[in-house]
């Protein structure tokens, strides 16, 4: 793995959910990027939003600790005495349950602050990155939190999450009424049902456009007959990559 | 085959039908004729096939929770895709393929139609 901030690599079908859902790359990921919070990862948060963005970047956190040797210089510059202080007191009110959820992750912002600047030194999470020369994230207090405490680069998160995005996936699990749904999916999905108003690019109809719309309307319906799950989604796929690559070509 | 049904004709579908000098029964034998499970999945680049579309749209929409039937479904579903994949992958006949799915297809049909029938025998006895 690429331990640095550079070049983050978009896969392909990332690119494709974005682009078939007129969704900048850019907008998806700081949305990502605003639902992880800090004070979701210390208890189960069944937040919409924020406990998907939040769990799969925990389970990434932990996926990584396995095979890493923690040394003197990893290790976060932190103020330890100040920062238990505030996880603590962001334990407890985790566990305030007559407030609801979304009050306690208001709440939680307060410490968020105090435990941010009880961080000497950043390591692993810049303020703000690149994507291309037009693009750029910026990283929230809670995600630069979990990069250094974790001693992980925030581009580690984001190839994460990204590699989890396929619309070829998510159509066939929503077809198939298949139960389970990756978290990092699900929030694109969720995204894609209005989470966090993500604007949509106005595009331009082309021909192209209308023939993906036309043709994706009766997907479900040609493939009817297909019931495993894998050859669907690798059908699913096949369909998206062709309507993506007709539809880029026409603006080129 | 032939079948007597009774429908309610909706105001704005029958005020369509007089306009345009169409009677329903010529409307809707046209659509009825068109439906096609064989046809539809063995000619899967002919376009425009809206009549099953609908067919199909109106099958998902109701899909039922009946776990043996869904299980007969699956089944055959199963069948008639590998063997339609079989002929036109391999032999791109689709006047074959359709033949051979409707094989199948009947099959599927005498495969509910026991299922339903030996559900029925086991309420009265």
């Amino acid at each position: 793995m690429n331990n640095n901030n550079h070049f983050l690599e978009i896969p392909l079908e990332f690119r494709i959910a974005c682009l078939l859902n007129n969704f900048k790359i850019q907008d998806v990921l700081q949305a990502y990027i605003n639902h992880v919070s800090f004070f979701c990862t210390l208890y189960n948060s069944k937040l919409s939003g924020f406990s998907e963005a939040t769990y799969i970047t925990s389970e990434y956190s932990v996926g990584n600790k396995d095979n890493q040797q923690q040394t003197d210089e990893d290790k976060p510059a932190i103020n330890r005495m100040v920062a238990v202080k505030y996880i603590r007191q962001m334990v407890a009110l985790s566990l305030k349950t007559q407030f609801t959820e979304t009050i306690r992750l208001k709440q939680s912002k307060k410490m968020v602050n105090k435990l941010f600047s009880a961080i000497e030194s950043f390591k692993y999470c810049p303020e703000k990155l690149y994507i291309d020369e037009e693009s750029i994230i910026v990283f929230t207090k809670d995600f630069r939190i979990i990069c250094e405490i974790h001693n992980i680069y925030p581009k580690a998160y984001l190839e994460h999450f990204m590699n989890k995005v396929s619309w070829a996936e998510a159509h066939a699990r929503v077809d198939l009424d298949a139960d389970t749904m990756d978290s990092g999916l699900l929030f694109f999905i969720k995204l894609t049902n209005g989470l966090g108003n993500l604007k949509r690019q106005e595009i331009e109809i082309t021909d192209a456009v209308l023939e993906y719309i036309d043709e994706a309307e009766q997907l479900r319906a040609k493939h009817y007959l297909v019931r495993n799950l894998e050859q669907r989604i690798a059908i699913y796929r096949e369909f998206f990559l062709e309507h993506y690559n007709r539809i880029i070509n026409q603006y080129t | 085959m032939e079948m007597t049904i009774k429908l309610e004709i909706a105001e704005d579908f029958n005020l369509a039908c007089e306009i345009f000098n169409i009677t329903p029964e010529a409307f809707l034998q046209t659509i009825v004729s068109k439906i096609s499970l064989p046809y539809f999945y063995s000619h899967p680049n002919t376009k425009k096939q809206w009549a099953t579309m609908l067919f199909l749209e109106y099958v998902m929409l109701i899909e039922k929770d009946d776990e043996d039937e869904t299980n007969i479904h699956g089944m055959y579903l199963d069948k008639m895709y590998s063997v339609l994949n079989n002929i036109l992958s391999e032999h791109n006949d689709e006047e074959k393929a359709e033949s051979c799915a409707r094989k199948v297809f009947k099959e599927w049909h005498r495969a509910t139609i026991n299922k339903r029938a030996e559900y029925l025998i086991k309420k009265i006895f």
